[in-house]
């Protein structure tokens, strides 16, 4: 019954599935782009952007049609709505990646003050937490949320680290402060993808049981 | 919203057609002055349910009742005055049945009955109860100007207004709906829906809808009957965000007739 | 050599059917030209044999081969006084086989003795009239032939017609009607009274329209009952008993029984005339009820 309908919640989800690709591509690229120091992988993914925010309307607009026209209630009600609030969660992530991107063309001409180690982790953990929180939001899924909620606490801890590394360095020779800043800033960025996710962790339990989580 | 009593008490309620139970053990509460839906798919007891609660179902030889329901208290199914009953708790059906007489003669049909208007001033009382009743269905400036034409001269949506006038004219305390608007076009259905909100601040209301929409629209409360059972009531509001029961999820999200 | 053709191709059989199809229209049409044709004679007949026979004087006068109206009288008078049971005894017989009546031996037995009186000859009923009311009647002086006892026979004739007429026009009421009136608050005698019996009123004067033709048409049981004399009544004479009154229908049969003259046979066929357009009238204007009432009934 309602083949119609289930379809159209397919293609949502596929959707939404696709977004999450396109972001992790990027932030792999982007990952690559800081530690090769390469400039043009940089651009890439820079304008790969365009298809992430373009994707986010598309996404808006599909759900909007289905709650026009099939006026959803109960679970897939608060999935349509999940998938909207969640939506902008995915291309904030993405744009932190492009963040990632621009500081790896900024430094591409200069030496590494350290070795780039934290970093290249946090984004391959923002990634993760990413593909995960969709997964359990598509698959209404409340332990995998939760489970993936508590990763955030690595990527705290992993931040902490940068910060007190790069501190030691600036502290040790006031030439490194320009490039540590510059550093530190992103590595706060990355730190709000761990954010993000946590956001679409929340949304998949409301949509799984229907109830606001604290995570 | 009224916390005394609840207008209806309905305890283990029973009901056979003869052999076949219709209704098994049906027990949940409606609270003064909101609007209770009852949904379901065809042929699950809600109309059945529906009629119980003005005994309309002695009309039928081969009904059978066990359980209890309280109007006001009051026990209703046994030792109870049907005709009062009838009175208070008024009924507006799936067709509109407006009597082949004037819309005047249609809604004074109630009063003339129970001696509403009594008393030297006579006429002048029943012109007032007539007036007063189509302004509170909303249908007295579409009709002040004919009001000693024939009532079957009325579109759809102006015939199910003057049923429920014909019911507001007796004074009730409950008006039960049995799939008011299921035969009227949209505009129509619009105008009734908000009409019963407007009602609901004087009486209890209480409607059977195949309209899922139309529950969700309008109740405060629902229940969803499934083969003769209550499956699941409660606020409309989590009945429609979050059902506790995975076979009241499966019917209003579509997945089953 | 043998010449039968089978029909090939669905073209050739579709248009042997039509073929079928065009003969048997041809049939009805000439039945129902016969039929018409029958009628129009008797009409056309009668109209011109008695039309020139037609005067002011000939509905004034109480002469009795000159004149019918007290015959004109009588068949209106009768009409009115058998329609008064009729429409009471047969409505309250209907409202009870409808609203009440359970299915059972009860409602067999009823149906088989409306039936059976419904086929007994006219000329018996009125047979039974002559012997209750004409001769057992009455104490001192019997009622004799009058049109009261006329009126009783008619009434009893015509009871099943009429019980079976009221009994369709109240099952025309549809019951959502009814559930409306009980929802309200009604007891059944409220809702027989105030709304079914009013909703049926279209039905049964239709039906009250049709039994009258029958009744001004009536002869065999009046002969025996209101009698065949009547024109020494005069005008407007409102005796129930003790004075026989013969209707139009009866007045052509007198007519020639008693005294066969060329001036009673004009007599005859101008009365006949009367009759007829009398009988059509009531028939058509049943008819035009009928139409016009349903229609109110199922909405403008």
């Amino acid at each position: 019954m309602r083949e119609h309908f289930q379809q159209e919640l397919e293609v949502v989800n596929q959707e939404l599935v696709r977004m999450v690709v396109l972001v992790e591509e990027n932030a792999k690229k982007a990952q690559k782009a800081l530690i090769k120091q390469d400039s043009a992988l940089a651009k890439q993914v820079i304008e790969a952007d365009e298809k992430v925010n373009a994707m986010e309307l598309e996404i808006t607009d599909k759900c909007t049609l289905i709650l026009a026209r099939e006026q959803p209630v109960a679970s897939d009600l608060r999935h349509i709505v999940a998938c909207l609030k969640v939506v902008s969660d995915i291309e904030r992530i993405g744009d932190y990646v492009v963040h990632a991107a621009k500081r790896a063309k900024e430094l591409a001409d200069e030496k590494y003050i350290k070795p780039l180690i934290d970093i290249p982790k946090m984004l391959d953990l923002g990634s993760k937490m990413l593909r995960d929180a969709v997964d359990a939001l598509i698959h209404s899924d409340e332990v995998k949320a939760r489970e993936t909620a508590k990763l955030d606490s690595e990527m705290d801890h992993l931040n902490k680290q940068i910060y007190r590394e790069l501190l030691a360095l600036m502290l040790e020779d006031s030439d490194n402060i320009k490039q540590a800043t510059k550093l530190l800033f992103l590595s706060r960025f990355l730190e709000r993808m761990g954010d993000h996710a946590v956001t679409i962790c929340s949304w998949a339990i409301y949509s799984a049981v229907g109830s606001h989580a604290e995570l | 919203m009224a916390t005394d009593t609840p207008k209806f008490t309905v305890k283990d309620l029973d009901l056979w057609y003869g052999e076949v139970q219709a209704l098994k053990k049906i027990t949940f509460d409606i609270q003064q002055n909101t609007i209770t839906a009852l949904i379901g798919p065809s042929g699950c007891g809600k109309s059945t349910f529906l009629r119980q609660l003005n005994r309309m179902n002695d009309l039928i030889e081969s009904v059978k009742v066990q359980g209890s329901v309280l109007y006001d208290g009051q026990d209703i199914l046994n030792d109870c005055d049907v005709i009062e009953l009838r009175q208070k708790v008024g009924m507006v059906f799936q067709k509109p049945n407006p009597f082949p007489m004037s819309i005047y003669d249609n809604v004074a049909y109630g009063p003339r009955l129970h001696g509403l208007a009594a008393g030297k001033k006579r006429h002048h009382a029943l012109d007032e109860i007539v007036e007063r009743s189509l302004v509170h269905a909303a249908l007295f400036d579409e009709v002040k100007d004919r009001l000693h034409k024939s009532a079957l001269g009325l579109s759809g949506g102006q015939q199910q207004r003057l049923c429920i006038a014909r019911v507001l004219a007796v004074e009730p305390d409950v008006l039960l709906m049995d799939e008011p608007t299921s035969a009227l076009d949209p505009i129509s259905t619009a105008k009734i829906e908000s009409l019963l909100d407007d009602l609901k601040k004087q009486y209890t209301i209480v409607i059977v809808t195949h309209n899922m929409q139309q529950a969700g629209r309008v109740s405060d409360a629902t229940g969803f009957f499934l083969t003769g059972e209550m499956v699941e009531f409660g606020k409309t509001d989590d009945i429609f965000f979050n059902p506790k029961d995975s076979r009241t999820e499966s019917y209003i999200s579509g997945r089953f007739g | 050599m043998n010449s039968k053709k089978v029909p090939k191709t669905a073209h050739q059989r579709h248009q042997k059917e039509l073929k079928r199809d065009q003969h048997h229209a041809i049939i009805h049409w000439v039945v129902t030209g016969f039929v018409l044709l029958v009628l129009l004679y008797i009409i056309g007949y009668t109209f011109t044999a008695g039309f020139k026979n037609l005067s002011l004087q000939f509905f004034i006068s109480s002469d009795f081969d000159r004149g019918i109206a007290p015959q004109l009288f009588n068949t209106f008078y009768i009409l009115i006084l058998s329609m008064i049971p009729m429409l009471l005894i047969g409505i309250s017989a209907a409202v009870y086989i409808v609203e009440y009546a359970k299915q059972g031996t009860m409602l067999k037995i009823l149906r088989f003795a409306t039936e059976t009186l419904s086929s007994v000859p006219s000329i018996i009923i009125g047979l039974l009239g002559f012997l209750l009311f004409v001769t057992n009647f009455g104490e001192g002086p019997r009622w004799e032939f009058c049109r009261l006892a006329g009126a009783l026979t008619l009434a009893i004739l015509n009871l099943p017609w009429m019980m079976r007429t009221a009994e369709d026009a109240l099952r025309a009421v549809p019951n959502s009607l009814r559930e409306a009136s009980y929802a309200l608050g009604a007891t059944k005698l409220q809702t027989i009274f105030r709304a079914v019996l009013p909703a049926s009123i279209p039905g049964l004067m239709t039906g009250a329209l049709i039994v009258s033709g029958r009744v001004i048409g009536e002869t065999a049981a009046l002969i025996y009952t209101s009698g065949v004399a009547g024109s020494s009544n005069g005008w407007f004479n409102f005796n129930l008993i003790h004075v026989p009154g013969d209707t139009l229908a009866v007045h052509i049969y007198t007519l020639f029984a008693d005294n066969p003259t060329p001036a009673a046979q004009q007599g005859q066929t101008a009365t006949a005339v009367v009759l007829i357009a009398l009988v059509l009238g009531v028939n058509l204007l049943g008819r035009f009820f009928e139409r016009r009432l349903t229609k109110r009934f199922s909405g403008e």
